[in-house]
Parts: C-alpha cells; structure tokens; sequence
C-alpha cells in the first residue's frame, strides 16, 4: 500500500542533477540528519562531521537555486525571442502580400490626386500642340504691334487659322510652316530691330 | 531528602563557579590564545543585549520551517535560543533573560498570526516549542527532570534562576500553537471527508441505487476535483511526514492522529444522520471498507496505539447498524448491545433513514423502532444528535529530554546568526 511514499524524502537522491529542487536539498538534508543520529544520538562523536555536512550543503543549496533561476531566466528570454520572431514574420509577410509588385511595375495610390495618368502619347499630342499655338500666338502678337504702330497697312492682315479639330499631325506642318513665312516677311521688315 | 538534593545542587553550582574563576585566574596570568577546542566550549552562545532584535528576527520571524540546517538537525532553532539564555544566566543578568524569553514568546505570537493558516509553520513552532520547554526542565537543576542527563548535560543546567514560571507560559503557549495546528488541519481535511468517506464509491457493484454523484468510479484518483478516500490518506501522510521532519515529539504526533480520525469520524458521522441516501446496506460496507483502510494507515505508521482508531468507533457502529438485520426482537437486543458508542437519538434516527436497496427489501418498521426506544430507555446519555465537531481533545506534552550534547552546537551559516559567539 503506497500511503505517500511518492513523496518520500529519500526520493530526492535518485534524481537526476539537473532536476534538483532546493526542495530536493531540503529532504536530502532531513534524511542525511537522521542517518547521522543512527551513528551517534548524542551527536558528540559526529559533530565535526555534521556541521561540515551542514556547510557542503547549504553551498549545494545555493548552487540548485542559482542553476534554477539561471534557468528559469534564459527559458523566458528564449520564449520572449520567440514570440518576438515570430511577430516580425508574420508582421513583414502580410505586408508583402498586398504590395507585390515584379519588375517594371509601378504601385499607384488610386486615391493620389498627383498621380499619372496620361499616356506618353497624349502627353506628346498636347505639347506639340501647344508648341504650334505659342508659335501662332507670337506671330498674331507681333503683327498686331505692326498695325499699332501704323507700319502696315491697314489691310487684312494675313490670320493664320489653326483648325484644333483635325489631326495635329498633319495641320502642324502647314501651320507652321505659314507662320515660319510670316515670320521671316516680319522678320526682314524688323531686321534693323535686331542691332 | 530534600535537604540532599538542596546541597547536590548547591554544590554543583559552586563547582561550576570554581571552574570560571579558576580560568580566569589563568588568563589574567597572560598565558596565550589558545583556540578553543571542541571540549572547552560550555554549550553556551553569547551576544550582546542590542543584537536581541536581530536574534529574534533572523531566528523567529523570518526563519523559513523548511530549510538545510533546521532540517538535518530537528529542534536547532530552539536548542539555539535555549544556549543563548544560558549565557544571560550564566553572567547573572536577570533583565536579559527576561527580555530574551518575552522577545521569544512574543515573536512566536505574531508569527502565529501573520502565517497561522499555513501547517508547515505551525507544526514547526509547535514542535520548537516544545522543544524550548523540554530543554527548560532538562536543564533546569530539578531532579525529576535529570534522570537520563549524562554528566556533562548535569553540567548545563542553569545556574542562577529558576524559571518554572516561564515554563508555564511557555507550555499555555504550546498549547495555543497545538489548538492552531488542528484548525489549519481541519481546514484542509474538511472538504475532503463527506465526498472521500461517503459519496465515492471505490466497492464495484454493490450499491444498487444510484450513488450520489459519482457512478462506477474504479480509480482512487480523484475526477473531475472530487476527493476520494485516497486523496485523505495522502493527506494524512502528509502531515506525518511534515511533524516527522519537524521533530515533533511522537507523543504529540500520536495525539494528533487521534484528533484528525476523531474530526474524520464526526463529520462522517454527522453528515450521514443527515442524509437519507447514504444510510443504505451498500453504504454501511462501503463505510466499513473506508475504515479499515485508516486503520491500514494507523498500522503502517506505526500508531495502533495512540487512540485514534477508538474515536472512530461512533461510525464503525453506525456502519453495521446499516448492514444487520432490523426485524426481530433478537435483531433489536442484538443492535443494543452492539451499539454502545451511539446515542439512542442517533440509533433511532439511522433506522428512521435507512432505506432500502432494492424492492424485496423493506424500511425499518416503526413497531421495531420503538422496541430499540423502550430497550434504550434507561440509558442516561444527552438528547444530542450530531457529534461535537469542535471538540478538541487536551493536550499533554510528556517530558522528552533530549540526548544532544550542547557543546557540540555549532551556528550554521546560512541562519545568518554570526553576531552569537560560542562560549
């Protein structure tokens, strides 16, 4: 009939090293005590000896606790670690997950008003465009000077239409080749302008 | 007679007188230092009057019950206040000895009360205690109590002051400790008595109505947090093993048992004058099983005799009463006879219960009820149903001198006791 010998004292010494408790020191000391007064019950021939058993084991006692606590400690930093590692994983994995973007890809913020959002060739179409009616714009400018200061006559001057509805591509040669001329008429009247 | 023992006394002491003057002649001629050895010192420990506080402190108040030192050597932390007031007597200073004792008692108060529900501490005191009265009496110069001194303890006894008066506050003190470890034990065996020693059923396939709770548990682990007979024993080991470590005095260990099987039975008892359902046939075996198993641990331990089994007798009674036959009138002299340990209220109130397992089987008739009342009549006996749960028996700490030797003490380090100098 096992009434508690599971927590016999004696149990202590048949455990391993590194599973020691101070607890387990305790017993140890209890048992050692008692096997020491079979020797001797007055303790005078065993005094000496008990006292130095006393001392071995209260520096045993110190070890277990400091081995344990040493213990105890690195167990919590590992888990700590851990449970830090694994928060960064799963942290930089989510935010991959909707940004992949491959090579040569571009990630635009929809709600950006800055954000492109016309082609190249639109972009060219409406600067070369622009270019045209800068140029026929400066031409109407420097006739209109002309006319102001009485140079020309007050004939109809030479308007340049630039028809915006047909293709650039084919309207822009004409135009500015027309305005070119235009140019150089004025320009050869103003040449004295020019020193 | 008297006289003789006046004068053994008388001489004793003035030898010992002889012996430090004689000393001190001898170093006042300037001889050297020479190390003391084992056989100069007396067995005492001086410290000085300041340091009282801290002694009390680092011996009484913070000193964990569990320890290498203390355990290894039972009784240290009361062989070592015991060596210091010998010093204080030694040197004739009345106030010190007077201080030392207060502090001492005073400090075991409070830690009665600030750690008082936890039994480790408690067992521990109690049996350091004890420990401190029996090393007043054994040293005390009394002849009574110097039977089975060896020459050198004779040597020991206090010279200068008699404190039998102390010793009475001391053993009111032990007592007050002895009545708080029952209570801690109470506390912790309560819960586990109804359901260990009525409700869980450990007999496979002999109740016939349906148990209370528990069904067909084999295992004497406990499911589910219920308490099984089992979970008592452990217990009760416990405990043992606890006031064993401590060095508590087996006659106080013995009248311990008595009380925790007399608190079993009670409430066992109690709880069962109470229930209709657990004053069945199957019940009563199953209450008889139980009580043999604390009967197995009794023996085990080595404690057939101290009692405890006798308490139990009140529920041993109450257990067959709820097996034998009840329909006779040989039936009815027969439980008479057997039932010495209950009440008749109680008698009556069993047969009142019980009820029967199965259909073939009837209930107590009330014709035999009052055959066992007019049997039972002269009976002089309190009207009382329920056992007195509260009931502690007195306690007694018998003289149990100790065969250590107290030159041989040392101070171990880890009690952090180094302001006390052996002399």
């Amino acid at each position: 009939m096992e009434f508690g010998e599971e927590s016999s004292p004696a149990l202590a010494f048949e455990k391993d090293a590194f599973e020691l408790t101070v607890e387990d020191v305790y017993d140890i000391s209890y048992v050692i005590g008692r096997d020491l007064l079979k020797i001797s019950s007055t303790g005078e021939e065993v005094s000496d000896l008990q006292f130095r058993i006393v001392r071995v084991l209260e520096m045993f006692e110190t070890l277990v606790n400091k081995y344990n606590l040493s213990l105890e400690e690195l167990k919590m930093e590992r888990d700590n670690l851990k449970s830090e590692l694994d928060r960064i994983i799963t942290e930089s994995s989510s935010r991959q997950g909707t940004q992949t973007a491959g090579p040569n890809q571009l990630v635009v913020d929809l709600t950006d008003p800055n954000r492109p959002r016309f082609t190249m060739q639109e972009l060219k179409e409406v600067l070369q465009e622009r270019n045209q009616l800068k140029a026929q714009l400066m031409v109407a400018q420097e006739e209109l000077q002309l006319y102001k200061s009485g140079i020309l006559p007050h004939a109809e001057p030479a308007m340049v239409e630039v028809d915006l509805d047909s293709p650039a591509a084919t309207d822009s040669p004409a135009t500015v080749n027309d305005a070119k001329e235009e140019k150089t008429t004025i320009g050869k009247l103003f040449s004295f302008r020019r020193k | 007679m008297e006289q003789l023992e006046k004068q053994d006394r008388t001489i004793r002491k003035l030898k010992k007188q002889l012996k430090v003057y004689s000393k001190r002649i001898g170093e006042m001629g300037g001889t050297v230092n020479i190390p003391r050895r084992e056989k100069d010192f007396q067995g005492m420990l001086e410290y000085k009057k300041e340091d009282e506080l801290k002694l009390v402190k680092n011996l009484i108040l913070e000193l964990k019950p569990r320890g290498v030192a203390v355990n290894l050597i039972p009784g240290l932390p009361a062989y070592i206040l015991f060596m210091c007031l010998r010093h204080a007597d030694y040197v004739n200073d009345d106030q010190k000895v007077r201080t030392l004792l207060t502090s001492t008692i005073n400090s075991i108060k409070k830690i009665l009360k600030k750690r008082g529900d936890d039994f480790e501490t408690v067992s521990f005191w109690l049996a350091n205690t004890c420990r401190f009265l029996h090393c007043l009496k054994q040293y005390s110069g009394d002849e009574a109590f110097m039977k089975h001194n060896t020459p050198r303890q004779n040597d020991h006894c206090l010279s200068n002051f008699d404190l039998a008066e102390y010793r009475q506050v001391i053993s009111d003190l032990a007592i007050q400790i002895y009545q708080q470890l029952i209570k801690c034990m109470e506390n912790i065996l309560q819960p586990m008595i109804v359901s260990g020693m009525l409700e869980h059923e450990t007999i496979q396939g002999v109740s016939g109505v349906k148990p209370t709770g528990l069904r067909k548990r084999t295992s004497s682990i406990a499911d589910e947090g219920t308490y099984t007979l089992d979970s008592i024993l452990r217990q009760l080991s416990a405990f043992h093993s606890t006031m064993c470590q401590h060095g508590t005095d087996p006659e106080l260990i013995k009248q311990v048992v008595k009380q925790q099987f007399y608190i079993i039975g009670a409430v066992t008892l109690n709880n069962l004058l109470l229930r209709k359902d657990m004053c069945s046939w199957s019940k009563g075996m199953q209450i008889r099983y139980n009580v043999s198993q604390l009967e197995e641990w009794l023996r085990d331990k080595g404690l057939m005799v101290c009692g405890a089994k006798e308490t139990l007798e009140p529920l041993i009674q109450a257990a067959q009463l709820l097996q034998v036959k009840k329909k006779t009138d040989e039936d009815a002299e027969a439980i008479c006879s057997m039932c010495q340990a209950l009440t008749t209220a109680q008698i009556v109130k069993v047969l009142n219960l019980y009820t029967p397992v199965n259909e073939f089987e009837e209930r107590v008739s009330v014709a035999f009820i009052r055959t066992i009342q007019t049997r039972l009549r002269d009976r002089c006996e309190t009207p009382q149903l329920l056992m007195d749960t509260k009931m502690i028996y007195p306690v007694t700490f018998p003289f149990n001198p100790s065969s250590l030797a107290l030159e041989t003490i040392q101070i171990p380090g880890s009690l952090n006791l180094a302001f006390l100098t052996r002399v």
